[in-house]
C-alpha cells in the first residue's frame, strides 16, 4: 500500500486526537518500522489494518466509520495535491467514471508496483451511477468515504448506497443518485 | 513530570519516525533517481538508434526523389522553390541552385501563368490537400514542355508550411495525344463532310458514328450526334419504305450481317428514282468481330451520266456511220469484236464473217505489216494515231484507207482498239493523177523553155545573116523606095536580134549557166565610168546626172564586174530611155560593214524623173516580156526583157531589187548586193603584174570607141606599151581607117552611135578585099552576159573583154592573140608622184597611166582658180548649202591630184552641212586656211605637171 495512505492516516489521527493518541495507536499496533512512514514508500496493507484496529480500540469508534472518515479526509488531500486530475471535469459522475481509465492509468505510470482497486461504472441516467468496487483489500467503507467526499467536492446533493456486497467485501456495489 | 517525560518520549519517537521516514524517502528518491537516470540513458540510446534509422530512411527517400522519373520540387507557402531534384535540372535546364529562390510561376508558359496561379489559389483557399493539373513549362532554352503536376499542400497545426510538387513530362504523351487527336479530327471531319452516308455500328448494332449525309439519305430528322448509342436492330424495317423493293432491302441487310463479309458497290433503287450504292465493311480486332461500317453513295447522277454517255455514244457512232466512216472494234489480241455496217460495206464482208477473225490476217497486205506493228505498239501505250494503209477486201480488191485508231481502255487495261476507216481510194487515185499531170506539165514547160532557147539560138544566125546582107545592100545603088524597104528590114531584124539575145540571156541565167567570177573592183571608178558613158550619150538631151557615193565604201571589193556592169547599165539605160529631160541620180550606199566580217552590203539606187510606172504594173515589171504598157512598147520600143534580166542577175547574186514609182513622177530602183570585202592577200595579187607587155609583138592598133574616157584610157595603155594606134569614134569612122591602113588588132566597142561594134565587125569580115578583113578583133562590152561574148564570137570577133577592164586584163588578151610577138621596144616608165602630194595613192590610181594623170592635172589646174573664187564668195555669203554641194563635187578632183587633206576637209564640210546645216567655226577656219594656201598647192601641182610632161616626152 502506498505510503501516502499511512502518512495521511497518521496525520489525520494526530490532527483529530492529538499526538498522544497517535503515539499509543502506533505503540499498540506493534509495527515493524515503529510507525515511520514516507509518502513515497510502499508498505504492507496489514499494517494499515493494524493501525485502524488499534485506533478503533483507542478511540472507541467503529472501524467502518473510521474508514469512511478517513476516505473523506484523503479525497480532500487528493483534491488538493493532484488538481490535474480535476482539470476539465465538471461533475462527480464524470470524475468517478474517469478513475479506472484515467487516474489509475496515470498512477501506475508513476508506481508500477501499486496494487489498485477496480472501479466499474455504469451510468444509468444523468442522476444515477452504478459503481462496482473490487479489491482484495476489502475496503468498501474507505471507498464509500471517498465517493461521498467526491460528491460533496462537486457540490452535488446525493445519496450513496451500498446495494450489495459480495466475496466478503471484495466486491461492493454502489448506487449513487444525485 | 511523568507527563512531561511521556510527552518528551512521544516527541522523541515522533522525531525518530520522521527521521527514519525521511531517510527511507531519501533512499527511495536516490533509487528513483538512479532508475530515472538509467531510464534516461536507455531513452537516449533508443533515440540515437531511431535517428540513425531515420537518417537512413531519409537518405533512401532522397535518393528515390533524386532518381525519380518525375520532376519533384518543394516550395514555401509563397511559391518560392526551396528544393528541386535532378530531374528538374535535366528537364528544365536550370540547376538546383538556379531554381532555388525563384517563384515556380517563372517556369510556367506565359499563356498559362494566370490560369495556373488561379488554380493553386483555389487549392489554397479551399484547403485542398492534393491536386493535379497539366500545363506547359518553359525550359531554360525556351522550349515548352507539357507537364502533369501533382501538388500537395502540407499543413502543420492548420498552417500551410510547405508545398510539394511532383510533375511528369507529358511531351511525348502530348505528341501522341495530339497526333491521335488530329487523326481523329481528320477522320471525323472526313466522315462528316464526305458525300457518302456513313454509319458505324458495334457488334451489338449500337451506333458508334453516323454522319449527316447518312441521316439525309434515310430522312432521319435528328442530328447525327444524337443517334450515337442508339440501337439499329429495327432500322432497316424503319427505312425500307424508301426503297423500290422494301422487303428485299430488309432481307439483304440480314443476309449481309449474317455473313460478315465485305460487300462493295451494291446498287439500291429508291422509290424517288434515285440510286444508292452501298458498301458493307465488317470490322475485326484480332479476328474478333467488333462491328461494321455501312457506306451509302448517291450515284443517281453517275447513272444518268452513264446512260447519257451510252446514248451519246450511239449517236456519234451513227453519225460516223452516216459520214461514210467505217467502224471496227478489235480486241487487245487483234481479233475483230464488232464490225459496223458501213465498214462491212466498205470491205464487202458481213459482220458474221468477220467476228472472231484476226483483223490483220483478213485485211492487211504484207507490205503494210510494219506500219501496223508500229501502230499496235502505240495503241498498247494508250496512244491513238492516224495512218494510211491499203486493205484487201473480199474478193481481193484493194482499197486505200485512212485509219484513225484509238485505244479503248477500261481502267488502266487496254481492252482493244477502235478503228475509224475512211475510204480514200478515189482521193489517192486523184493524187496520183495530179502528180503525173504536174510532171507532164513541168516537162512541157522545160521543153518549151528549151525550145525557146534553141529557137532563139537557131534564129539568131539567120537574123545575123539578114542584118549583114541588109548592110551590104546599103552599099548597092538603091532607089528611095528600096531604101525605105531596106530600112524597115534593118529595123525589124535589129529588134528581132535584140529580142532573141534577150531570150537567150534570160534562159541562160535561169538555167544557172551563168557563172559568177569575182575579182577586185573599184566600185567608184566603175559607177562614174557608166554615168560618164551615159552623160556622153545624152549630151543632146537635157538630163542632169548626179552621183552620190558613200565615202565609207572600200576602195576595192570583190564582185563579178560583168554582172554588176550589166545590172547598172540596164537600170541606167532604162532611166535614160524613159526620161526625155530631167534628172537621173545614182546613189551608192554602204548598208553594213563589219570589220570582222568579209561581207559588205552595198545598195545602188537609180532614180529618175521620167514617165514612171503605174501602180498596177509595178508588181509585174520584173516579169519577162512585161512592159509598163503596150503604148510604152509602141513609143519606146524594147523587148521587155531588160528588167527581168536584171532581176535574174540580182537573184543569182543573192541580192534583191525593188522599185517605187508613180505614173508621171519618175521611178526609183533599188538594188542591194552582198559583196565581199577584199582581203590583204588579194590586194597583194593585184599589186603584182601578172604579165609583161614587153612580150607583145603588136605594132599598130585601131581603137574603135565612142567613149572619150575609154579612148583616153586605151590610148594611154597603148602609149605605155609602145604600140601605135588610131582612134575611131564609131563603126563608120573605123571602116574609113581600115580602108587605107593595115592594123595588127582592132579594139572594138560594141555599143556605138552611127554603127555599132557587131555591125562594124561584120562589115570588116565581109569585105574580103580589104587587107584587114581577117584582123583580130577584140570586143569591148559592158554586158555581164556570157551571151554577149558568144554573140561577139559568133559574129566573127576573136575575143571579148568586159568593161571596165584592167590593163592586165587587156594585156592577157593581147598576149593570147599575139604570143611571141615583140612589142615595139617600149620600156616601163617608173614615174613616181611627188610625196608632198598623196604620192602612193596617185601611183596606184594612175598605174603609170601618165597621160591620164597629165589630163587630170591639166583640167584641175584650169578650173581651180575659179573654184577657189566661188568658194570664197560662198563663204562670205555664209551660203552653207552651196558650199556643201560644191565641196561634194570638188572632192574627187582634189583626190585625183593628190590633195588628200583638202579632199578630206571637203568630206568633213559636206557631213557638217548635211548634219547641222552649217559649218562649225573650226571647219570655217580650216577652209579659209586651205583657200589661202591653195596658190602654194597650185605651184606644187604645176611643178608636178611639168614632171609629168617630161616623163611623157621621154616615153614618146
Amino acid at each position: 500500500m502506498k505510503g501516502i495512505v499511512f502518512t495521511e492516516l497518521l496525520e489525520m489521527v494526530e490532527d483529530t486526537y492529538g499526538d498522544e493518541v497517535l503515539d499509543r495507536v502506533i505503540e499498540k499496533s506493534d509495527l515493524p518500522n515503529n510507525g515511520s512512514y514516507s509518502a513515497v514508500g510502499t508498505y504492507d496493507h496489514a499494517e494499515l489494518v493494524k493501525l485502524v484496529v488499534s485506533l478503533s480500540e483507542e478511540v472507541n469508534e467503529e472501524i467502518p466509520t473510521l474508514l469512511k472518515v478517513y476516505g473523506h479526509h484523503i479525497f480532500r488531500v487528493f483534491a488538493q495535491n493532484y488538481p490535474q486530475f480535476f482539470e476539465g471535469v465538471n461533475d462527480a459522475f464524470t470524475f468517478l467514471e474517469s478513475i479506472e481509465n484515467h487516474i489509475h492509468v496515470e498512477v501506475r505510470k508513476l508506481y508500477p508496483d501499486a496494487e489498485l482497486p477496480t472501479f466499474d461504472s455504469i451510468r444509468v441516467s444523468d442522476h444515477e451511477l452504478k459503481l462496482t468496487y473490487m479489491s482484495t483489500r476489502k475496503m468498501g467503507d474507505f471507498a464509500q468515504g471517498l465517493i461521498e467526499e467526491c460528491m460533496k467536492h462537486f457540490q452535488e446533493k446525493s445519496e450513496v448506497k451500498v446495494s450489495s456486497v459480495e466475496d466478503d467485501g471484495a466486491k461492493v456495489y454502489f448506487v449513487i443518485t444525485r | 513530570m511523568q507527563a512531561e517525560l511521556s510527552e518528551i518520549a512521544i516527541l522523541k519517537r515522533k522525531v525518530e519516525r520522521e527521521r527514519s521516514a525521511r531517510k527511507e524517502a531519501e533512499l527511495l528518491l536516490e533509487k528513483k533517481s538512479l532508475e530515472l537516470y538509467q531510464a534516461n540513458e536507455k531513452l537516449r540510446e533508443r533515440a540515437r538508434q531511431k535517428e540513425v534509422i531515420l537518417e537512413r530512411t531519409e537518405r533512401k527517400f532522397e535518393s528515390i526523389i533524386e532518381n525519380a522519373q518525375d520532376l519533384i520540387y518543394r516550395m514555401d507557402p509563397t511559391g518560392v522553390i526551396t528544393y528541386a531534384n535532378k530531374v528538374c535540372e535535366k528537364k528544365m535546364g536550370y540547376s538546383a541552385e538556379e531554381s532555388r529562390g525563384r517563384l515556380f510561376t517563372n517556369f510556367i508558359h506565359p499563356d498559362f501563368r494566370e490560369l495556373i496561379v488561379n488554380f493553386y489559389g483555389i487549392q489554397r483557399k479551399d484547403k485542398i490537400e492534393t491536386t493535379y493539373q497539366e500545363f506547359p513549362a518553359i525550359t531554360k532554352d525556351g522550349q515548352s514542355i507539357w507537364v502533369g503536376q501533382n501538388v500537395q499542400f502540407i499543413y502543420e497545426e492548420g498552417e500551410l508550411t510547405e508545398i510539394i510538387a511532383i510533375a511528369r513530362d507529358l511531351s511525348e504523351q502530348r505528341t501522341v495525344q495530339n497526333q491521335l487527336y488530329s487523326t481523329t479530327l481528320r477522320l471525323s471531319t472526313l466522315i462528316k463532310t464526305t458525300h457518302s452516308g456513313i454509319l458505324v455500328e458495334d457488334e451489338n448494332r449500337d451506333i458508334i458514328l453516323v454522319n449527316e449525309q447518312f441521316c439525309s439519305f434515310f430522312g432521319i430528322p435528328v442530328a447525327p450526334d444524337q443517334l450515337v448509342g442508339m440501337n439499329c436492330a429495327d432500322s432497316a424495317e424503319q427505312s425500307k419504305h424508301l426503297f423500290a423493293e422494301p422487303e428485299r432491302f430488309v432481307s439483304r441487310i440480314s443476309e449481309i450481317l449474317e455473313h460478315q463479309q465485305s460487300v462493295e458497290g451494291e446498287e439500291l433503287l429508291l422509290l424517288s428514282g434515285n440510286v444508292l450504292e452501298r458498301d458493307y465493311i465488317p470490322l475485326f480486332d484480332n479476328k474478333k468481330y467488333k462491328g461494321h461500317v455501312w457506306q451509302y453513295r448517291d450515284i443517281t447522277e453517275r447513272k444518268e451520266g452513264e446512260k447519257l454517255l451510252r446514248i451519246n455514244e450511239e449517236k456519234y457512232r451513227s453519225i460516223i456511220e452516216n459520214m461514210e466512216l467505217g467502224l471496227m472494234e478489235v480486241s487487245a489480241e487483234g481479233r475483230i469484236v464488232r464490225a459496223y455496217d458501213r465498214f462491212c460495206q466498205m470491205v464487202g464482208y458481213t459482220q458474221e464473217e468477220l467476228i472472231g477473225k484476226e483483223a490483220d490476217k483478213v485485211f492487211l497486205p504484207p507490205e503494210y505489216k510494219e506500219v501496223m506493228e508500229q501502230q499496235d505498239k502505240d495503241r498498247a501505250r494508250g496512244q491513238g494515231g492516224v495512218y494510211e494503209v491499203e486493205m484487201i477486201c473480199k474478193g481481193g480488191r484493194r482499197i486505200s484507207v485512212l485509219i484513225s485508231g484509238a485505244p479503248v481502255s477500261e481502267g488502266n487495261k487496254l481492252k482493244g482498239t477502235l478503228g475509224i476507216h475512211y475510204d480514200i481510194t478515189d482521193r489517192k487515185n486523184l493524187e496520183r493523177d495530179l502528180i503525173e499531170a504536174k510532171k507532164v506539165a513541168d516537162q512541157a514547160r522545160e521543153m518549151e523553155k528549151q525550145f525557146l532557147a534553141n529557137m532563139s539560138h537557131e534564129i539568131r544566125n539567120p537574123i545575123n545573116a539578114v542584118i549583114g546582107v541588109t548592110n551590104l545592100l546599103y552599099d548597092t545603088p538603091l532607089n528611095s523606095e528600096q531604101l525605105e524597104y531596106l530600112k524597115t528590114i534593118k529595123y525589124s531584124s535589129d529588134v528581132l536580134l535584140q529580142l532573141i539575145s534577150g531570150v537567150l540571156d534570160l534562159s541562160k541565167i535561169e538555167s544557172g549557166k551563168l557563172e559568177i567570177t569575182e575579182q577586185p573592183v573599184d566600185i567608184r571608178a566603175m559607177v562614174s565610168a557608166i554615168v560618164q558613158t551615159y552623160e556622153f550619150r545624152t549630151a543632146d538631151q537635157s538630163i542632169d546626172f548626179s552621183i552620190d557615193m558613200d565615202e565609207s565604201i572600200p576602195d576595192l571589193v570583190m564582185c563579178d564586174k560583168v554582172i554588176l556592169n550589166q545590172i547598172l547599165l540596164n537600170l541606167i539605160g532604162n532611166a535614160v530611155k524613159f526620161t526625155a529631160k530631167g534628172q537621173i541620180g545614182l546613189r551608192v550606199k554602204l548598208l553594213s560593214s563589219f570589220a570582222e566580217e568579209d561581207q559588205v552590203d552595198i545598195e545602188f539606187e537609180i532614180k529618175d524623173t521620167g514617165i514612171g510606172i503605174g501602180q498596177d504594173k509595178l508588181k509585174t515589171i520584173f516579169e519577162s516580156f512585161k512592159q509598163e504598157s503596150s503604148e510604152t512598147q509602141l513609143k519606146y520600143g524594147g523587148t521587155g526583157l531588160g528588167l527581168s534580166i536584171v532581176k535574174s542577175l540580182v537573184d543569182t547574186y543573192g541580192g534583191d531589187i525593188s522599185v517605187t514609182s508613180e505614173s508621171g513622177q519618175g521611178s526609183c530602183f533599188t538594188v542591194r548586193l552582198p559583196l565581199t570585202r577584199m582581203g590583204k592577200d588579194q590586194q597583194q595579187i593585184i599589186a603584182e603584174p601578172i604579165l609583161d607587155h614587153s612580150q607583145l609583138s603588136l605594132k599598130r592598133v585601131l581603137i574603135v570607141e565612142d567613149n572619150t574616157i575609154n579612148q583616153i584610157y586605151l590610148a594611154g595603155l597603148m602609149k605605155k606599151w609602145g604600140i601605135d594606134f588610131e582612134v575611131a569614134n564609131n563603126g563608120l569612122e573605123a571602116l574609113e581607117y581600115i580602108k587605107d591602113n593595115k592594123y595588127d588588132l582592132i579594139l572594138m566597142d560594141i555599143r556605138m552611135p552611127e554603127m555599132d561594134g557587131y555591125e562594124t565587125t561584120i562589115q570588116i569580115r565581109s569585105n574580103k578585099k580589104n587587107q584587114n578583113s581577117a584582123i583580130p578583133i577584140i570586143a569591148l562590152t559592158a554586158s555581164a552576159l556570157v551571151d554577149e561574148k558568144d554573140k561577139a564570137l559568133s559574129i566573127g570577133m576573136n575575143h571579148h573583154l568586159t568593161k571596165p577592164f584592167t590593163p592586165d586584163d587587156l594585156l592577157k588578151v593581147l598576149t593570147n592573140l599575139h604570143p611571141g610577138m615583140n612589142a615595139g621596144g617600149g620600156s616601163e616608165s617608173d614615174f613616181h608622184f611627188n610625196t608632198d602630194l598623196n604620192g602612193a595613192y596617185l601611183d596606184k590610181f594612175y598605174a603609170q597611166d601618165l597621160e591620164r594623170a597629165q589630163l587630170m592635172f591639166r583640167i584641175f589646174l584650169k578650173n581651180v582658180e575659179k573654184e577657189r573664187e566661188d568658194l570664197l564668195k560662198l563663204l562670205n555669203d555664209k551660203n552653207w548649202n552651196a558650199i556643201g554641194a560644191l565641196t561634194h563635187k570638188l572632192k574627187p578632183n582634189f583626190d585625183m591630184v593628190g590633195l588628200k587633206d583638202a579632199a578630206e576637209l571637203f568630206s568633213e564640210i559636206e557631213i557638217s552641212v548635211d548634219q547641222h546645216g552649217k559649218l562649225t567655226d573650226e571647219l570655217t577656219a580650216r577652209l579659209k586656211d586651205l583657200l589661202d594656201n591653195l596658190p602654194m598647192f597650185v605651184d606644187l601641182l604645176k611643178a608636178e605637171q611639168v614632171r609629168l610632161d617630161d616623163a611623157l616626152q621621154l616615153l614618146e
